[in-house]
C-alpha cells in the first residue's frame, strides 16, 4: 500500500502528467460517487440577505431547455408547409399525442388548459432527454423542482375548481349515497388520497429520474474500474458496457414515458376537479 | 444526496418559475397558432379534394352510361344491317359466282403454304448441322 506521503513526494518530484500516469497505472484514479451528478454547482452567484437567486447547473440546463425546444420549432417551422419535412412531422405528432391526451381525459372542457398541458409535456420531455446526454444535468431528477411544478399545478387546480362550482366544490370529499356513520372516515380518507396526488406525482418523476441515472453511473463506473484493472477483466468489461448500452435505452423509453405520464395524470387530476362525482 | 440540501430550493424554484413562464408564453404565441393554422389548412384541402374527386366520378359515371347507350344502339343498327344483307344476298339471284371462285382459290393457296412451310414433320426432316462439320467449303 502506498500512503498519501509518497505520492505527495512523487508529484513533487515529477510534473502533473507523470502523476496522473502513476495513479492510473496502479488503479488509485479517483472515481467520483454516483450520486456527484446530481450536485448543483453555482456558475454565477447573485445573492442577497434574504434570498439566492444564484444561476447554477440548474437554471443553466433550464435555459438551455428552453432555447433548444425554442429554435427547434422555430427551425422546423421555418418554411412552414402543407407537406411537413421530419421535423415538423415529429412536433405534428407530439402535438396530435398531447390533444389525444387533453381530448380523451378532459372532452371539452379542456380545451382553455390546452395550451399549459402542452408547454408542459414539452418541457418535461426535452428536460428528461437533454438529461440523458452524457456530462449533462437533469433537472427533474431534482426533488425540489418536481415538488414545485406538482404544487403549483395542485394550487391552480383548486383554484379552477373554487371557480367553476363554488362552495359545491368540496362535495369533492364525499361521494353521494354514504351511510352518516363512516361519512367522517370517507371525508379522511378521501381528503388525503386529495393531498398526496401532490406528493405521488412528484416523487414517481424525481425517483424514476434519479434511479435511472444512478444505476447507469453506477454500471459505467464499474465497468471503468474493470478497464483499469487491467489483465483478463479488462477484456470482460464489454459486458457491463453491453448492458450499459441496453440500459440507455430503457432510460430513454423511461424519459419519455414519464414525461407523458405526469400530463395525463394532470389531466386526469384536472377532470377530477371539472367534473365532481 | 445532494437532492436534499436545503441551499438550493430557492433559486431553482425561482428560475423554473421565470423560464417556464417565459417558455409557455412563447409558445401560446408564436408556435401553437402556426401549428393549428397548417393542421386546419390540411384538413381543409382534404376535404376539398374529396369534394372534387366525388363530383369527377359521378360526371365520369354519367358519361360512361350516356356513352354505352349509345354505342349499344349503333351495335343493333350494325347487327340489323348485316342480318338484312346477309339474308338478301343469300335470297337474291344477284349472288356473284366470280367472287366465291376467287374466295376458294385464295383460301387453296392459303392451306398449301400452310402444308410446305409450316408442317412439323416435313421441317423435322431437314437436318441442319453445325458449321464445324463443313469440311468441303473452307
Amino acid at each position: 500500500m502506498l500512503n498519501l506521503l509518497s505520492l505527495k513526494t512523487i508529484a513533487l518530484k515529477q510534473n502533473l502528467n507523470n502523476f496522473y500516469k502513476f495513479m492510473f497505472t496502479n488503479n488509485i484514479f479517483p472515481i467520483p460517487s454516483p450520486l456527484e451528478q446530481f450536485e448543483i454547482i453555482t456558475f454565477f452567484p447573485i445573492y442577497t440577505n434574504f434570498f439566492n437567486i444564484s444561476i447554477t447547473n440548474s437554471s443553466f440546463f433550464m435555459l438551455l431547455i428552453f432555447l433548444s425546444t425554442f429554435f427547434l420549432i422555430n427551425l422546423s417551422f421555418y418554411r412552414s408547409n402543407l407537406l411537413p419535412n421530419y421535423w415538423q412531422l415529429f412536433f405534428e405528432e407530439f402535438y396530435k399525442i398531447t390533444t389525444n391526451i387533453v381530448r380523451d381525459n378532459l372532452q371539452l372542457n379542456g380545451e382553455k388548459f390546452f395550451p399549459f398541458i402542452f408547454s408542459l409535456h414539452l418541457f418535461l420531455l426535452f428536460s428528461n432527454l437533454i438529461g440523458m446526454i452524457p456530462y449533462s444535468f437533469t433537472i427533474t431528477s431534482h426533488i425540489v423542482f418536481t415538488f414545485s411544478l406538482a404544487l403549483a399545478i395542485f394550487i391552480g387546480i383548486n383554484i379552477i375548481g373554487l371557480k367553476s362550482h363554488g362552495i359545491n366544490f368540496f362535495t369533492l370529499f364525499l361521494p353521494r349515497g354514504v351511510p352518516l356513520i363512516i361519512v367522517p372516515l370517507i371525508v379522511t380518507i378521501e381528503f388525503l388520497s386529495y393531498i398526496v396526488k401532490v406528493f405521488t406525482l412528484s416523487i414517481r418523476l424525481f425517483a424514476n429520474m434519479t434511479s435511472g441515472h444512478t444505476l447507469l453511473k453506477i454500471i459505467a463506473s464499474f465497468s471503468w474500474t474493470m478497464l483499469t484493472s487491467g489483465g483478463l477483466l479488462a477484456i470482460f468489461h464489454l459486458i457491463p458496457l453491453i448492458l450499459l448500452f441496453g440500459l440507455i435505452g430503457l432510460e430513454l423509453a423511461i424519459a419519455i414515458l414519464q414525461a407523458y405520464v405526469f400530463t395525463l395524470l394532470t389531466c386526469i387530476y384536472l377532470n377530477d376537479v371539472i367534473e365532481l362525482h | 444526496m445532494p437532492q436534499l440540501d436545503r441551499l438550493i430550493i430557492f433559486p431553482q424554484i425561482f428560475w423554473f418559475f421565470l423560464i417556464f413562464l417565459i417558455f409557455y408564453l412563447s409558445i401560446t404565441h408564436f408556435f401553437l397558432p402556426t401549428i393549428l393554422l397548417i393542421l386546419k389548412l390540411r384538413r381543409n384541402i382534404i376535404e376539398i379534394n374529396i369534394l372534387k374527386v366525388t363530383e369527377l366520378s359521378e360526371t365520369l359515371i354519367k358519361d360512361k352510361s350516356k356513352l354505352m347507350l349509345e354505342l349499344a344502339l349503333k351495335l343493333n343498327e350494325v347487327k340489323l344491317c348485316i342480318y338484312f344483307d346477309l339474308n338478301y344476298n343469300m335470297i337474291s339471284l344477284k349472288f356473284d359466282r366470280s367472287t366465291s371462285l376467287s374466295l376458294n382459290n385464295k383460301l387453296i393457296k392459303n392451306l398449301v403454304n400452310i402444308k410446305m412451310y409450316c408442317n412439323y414433320y416435313s421441317l423435322q426432316n431437314i437436318i441442319f448441322l453445325p458449321n464445324v462439320l463443313n469440311f468441303k467449303n473452307k
